[in-house]
């Protein structure tokens, strides 16, 4: 990364720092002009990061990992902050933010070089094909985040409401029946994403990598633990009707699984399976 | 010119009296012009509610006007005057203003930040202003109040959090259900507070009332009176597993509703949530029930909890309303302030384009053979020279009176208009009578009010012509 791309970069990530702290003050105190002109001023600083980033490279932000992490990152908080504006709820970001923030940070905490030019990849396969597969797993990942926000919220209100111990955020957050509904939707969104990309990237991994080996690879062995738990989440579903606490506790564990697997598997453990082609 | 606030509400007057002082809707036009008719009174609003009777009115001597006010108000109710007096307050000034805007935020009210009194606020401004007692100054007072109370309530929670048990029933089943639209309600037994939670669920949209109850006339009562199907207390069990939210309240010894029979019912509705209130003592719902996954069970005393804490909380959120309050109140002296020197801005600004306009048809005369475009690119730049010349002294002019006070201000447009040798306002002008009236409406002594320009030029009009330039 060059330094200008690098300041802005530090500068969005302690914005986002502190907009998530605003966030989790959500639970005391009703700091909602503070905490929405944070998040607003951190996306406008992530915006110039993501424009200087694509500036730089000339290409599509989901080539590496910390572009890919810029990128679904700013997608996200830009979905939430529409969302806010509409309907004037910061509820939502108090789980957001906070994975926003560990995104950003893991996501180019250990920045590789970018290369020079933009290397399509071998020739054999069209770089349609793999920027296609790259922005489908992108999107799936994107689906996990929100599952992840839907349970986790999930888990909050029920517990509150059980406890019986409504806080400021309580009256907040949307209804446990609609958070169940919206978990279930990112889940199917997402768990159809993964699958799309798992099916294209199964086409072209062979041709790609020149041998038959890859499929032992160990970050689509992960990918496909982490498809079995959204399958396992469908199944719940609906064989319940409601999904309730596990449903939430299984798109949580599922967003966990994605996460390490992109943030962690890809990086250290994945023999094949490089985003810098 | 003052404002006054002057009233009596729930606590400095018994309900007795309120109500003897209280005005419907349809009396409020000729109460308004009663009271708008006292020669004191130059406008007047007046806010009547079960908890409060209050007249804001503009006039010119407080005391008196008030004694006036408090008469004509007592007399319109047929009550004599020293019946009411000893229970009204007044406020004057920026008091009155700052209670205007604490009563229409809730603060002022019995049950702390309630928004409803926000709509009888609009609903008092709407019919002054549709009686035509309304004016300038009063208009811009009660849409502060307004914006006021609109930002307590969306920057503050003190409206957020239900503070009765049946609201916080309703608030608490919306925390579970994403709408409350076409969902069946169970209500057990007929006490008062199960109909006015099952009252307040109707307001909020539930589709189908059941009502149980050991007498089934009683409960054939209560369903009719809801629009809902009343059956035997026998037939709850089978009910359950079509119904979302359960109000129960039975004088009955035991457990109406058992784990067993909640459980039954949750299978049967695949899981989907069900809420139970117990609100009756001895206890209807046995308490293993609340440990059922898919079962929400608040009993009486849960539900007062809640209500105490949200209660605390509004208490805290109060503080910051106030804040809200005192920075609007602010806002409102400053927008006063600027009132002082607004018809000498208007004057200078008028003086400024009757000069432009005479320079330039005397130019355009001596240029007779200008295309069209050329005419208008000169009277552009005619316009453009006095806005430009004019704009920093109106902004500073504009500047110098929000934050200097009025005294400055008025100091500074009289000398604005000696400068320009401004004409003095001509009271029967009606665009100038209403400057006149909003300048008049200060905090000052009304024998202060000098109209800008003491000093009385020629009575005719005539544009000063200045001395063009090459005019030689």
């Amino acid at each position: 990364m060059g330094s200008g791309l690098a300041v802005f970069y530090v500068g969005t990530t302690l914005a986002y720092t502190l907009a998530a702290v605003a966030h989790l003050m959500l639970f005391y105190r009703r700091w909602d002009r503070l905490t929405r002109e944070l998040t607003r001023c951190a996306w406008i600083l992530h915006t110039g990061a993501l424009a200087l980033l694509v500036l730089r490279t000339g290409r599509f932000p989901a080539y590496t990992i910390p572009e890919a992490a810029v990128f679904l990152t700013w997608l996200l908080v830009g979905l939430y902050l529409v969302y806010d504006w509409r309907s004037r709820n910061l509820g939502a970001g108090v789980f957001l933010l906070p994975v926003i923030f560990l995104l950003l940070v893991a996501g180019a905490g250990l920045p590789r070089a970018v290369p020079a030019s933009a290397p399509g990849p071998a020739p054999p396969v069209p770089v349609a094909i793999v920027a296609g597969h790259a922005l489908v797993a992108l999107f799936a990942l994107g689906c996990s985040v929100g599952a992840f926000v839907a349970g986790a919220m999930y888990l909050l209100l029920e517990w509150q409401l059980r406890r019986k111990a409504m806080g400021p955020l309580s009256y907040r957050l949307p209804s446990l029946e609609g958070l169940d509904l919206w978990g279930h939707r990112c889940v199917a969104a997402g768990f159809t994403l993964l699958t799309l990309a798992m099916v294209s990237g199964s086409l072209f991994a062979g041709r790609l990598w020149g041998h038959a080996g890859w499929a032992l690879d160990a970050k689509l062995l992960w990918t496909l633990l982490t498809w079995g738990l959204y399958a396992g989440y469908l199944a719940v579903r609906r064989y319940r009707g409601w999904g309730g606490r596990q449903a939430a506790w299984w798109s949580i564990l599922g967003f966990l699984s994605a996460a390490a697997n992109y943030l962690v598997i890809n990086r250290f453990a994945s023999d094949w399976h490089r985003f810098d082609l | 010119m003052h404002l006054i606030a002057l009233g009596m509400n729930h606590r400095t007057a018994p309900v007795e009296l309120r109500e003897r002082l209280a005005f419907s809707a349809p009396e409020l036009p000729a109460a308004l012009t009663r009271l708008a008719a006292l020669d004191e009174v130059a406008e007047v609003v007046l806010l009547s509610t079960c908890n409060r009777t209050e007249v804001y009115a503009t006039v010119t001597a407080p005391a008196q006007a008030a004694a006036r006010l408090a008469a004509t108000l007592a007399e319109l109710r047929g009550l004599p005057a020293e019946a009411i007096t000893p229970f009204l307050y007044r406020h004057e000034e920026l008091e009155a203003v700052r209670h205007l805007f604490r009563v229409a935020a809730g603060l002022d009210s019995m049950v702390l930040g309630e928004t409803q009194i926000l709509g009888q606020v609009r609903d008092a401004y709407r019919q002054a202003a549709e009686t035509g007692v309304v004016g300038k100054y009063m208009h811009h007072l009660m849409h502060q109040a307004l914006a006021a109370a609109k930002r307590a309530h969306t920057e503050t929670a003190i409206s957020e959090m239900p503070v009765s048990v049946p609201y916080a029933a309703v608030e608490l089943a919306k925390k579970l259900f994403q709408s409350l639209q076409g969902r069946t309600v169970l209500c057990i037994g007929a006490g008062e507070m199960a109909e006015l939670t099952v009252r307040h669920l109707v307001a909020a949209g539930v589709g189908q009332i059941l009502v149980a109850n050991r007498t089934l006339e009683r409960a054939e009562k209560l369903a009719g009176a809801f629009g809902g199907r009343a059956i035997p207390l026998e037939a709850v069990p089978g009910a359950l597993q079509e119904v979302d939210v359960v109000i129960s309240s039975t004088g009955a010894e035991g457990y109406l509703l058992t784990r067993e029979m909640v459980e039954r019912a949750l299978r049967a509705r695949r899981g989907r949530p069900i809420f139970l209130f117990d609100i009756a003592v001895p206890r209807d719902v046995d308490p293993a029930v609340g440990e059922l996954e898919g079962a929400f069970l608040y009993n009486i005393d849960d539900l007062e909890q809640v209500v105490a804490q949200n209660l605390q909380e509004r208490a805290r959120e109060a503080v910051r309303a106030e804040a809200i309050v005192a920075e609007e109140v602010e806002r409102f002296q400053a927008w006063l302030n600027t009132q002082a020197v607004v018809p000498t801005i208007r004057q200078l600004r008028e003086k400024a384009d009757r000069i432009r306009q005479a320079e330039l048809q005397r130019a355009l005369g001596r240029l007779p053979n200008l295309s069209d475009r050329e005419r208008k690119v000169i009277e552009a730049l005619t316009v453009a020279i006095v806005n430009k010349i004019l704009n920093d002294p109106t902004q500073e002019l504009k500047r110098l009176a929000e934050d200097g006070g009025r005294g400055e201000a008025r100091a500074a447009a009289a000398l604005v208009a000696r400068l320009f040798r401004l004409e003095p306002a001509r009271a029967d002008d009606p665009a100038v009578a209403a400057a006149d009236r909003a300048l008049r409406a200060s905090w000052g002594r009304p024998e202060d009010c000098p109209v800008a320009g003491r000093r009385r030029t020629g009575a005719a009009a005539e544009p000063e012509a200045l001395p063009a330039p090459g005019d030689g």
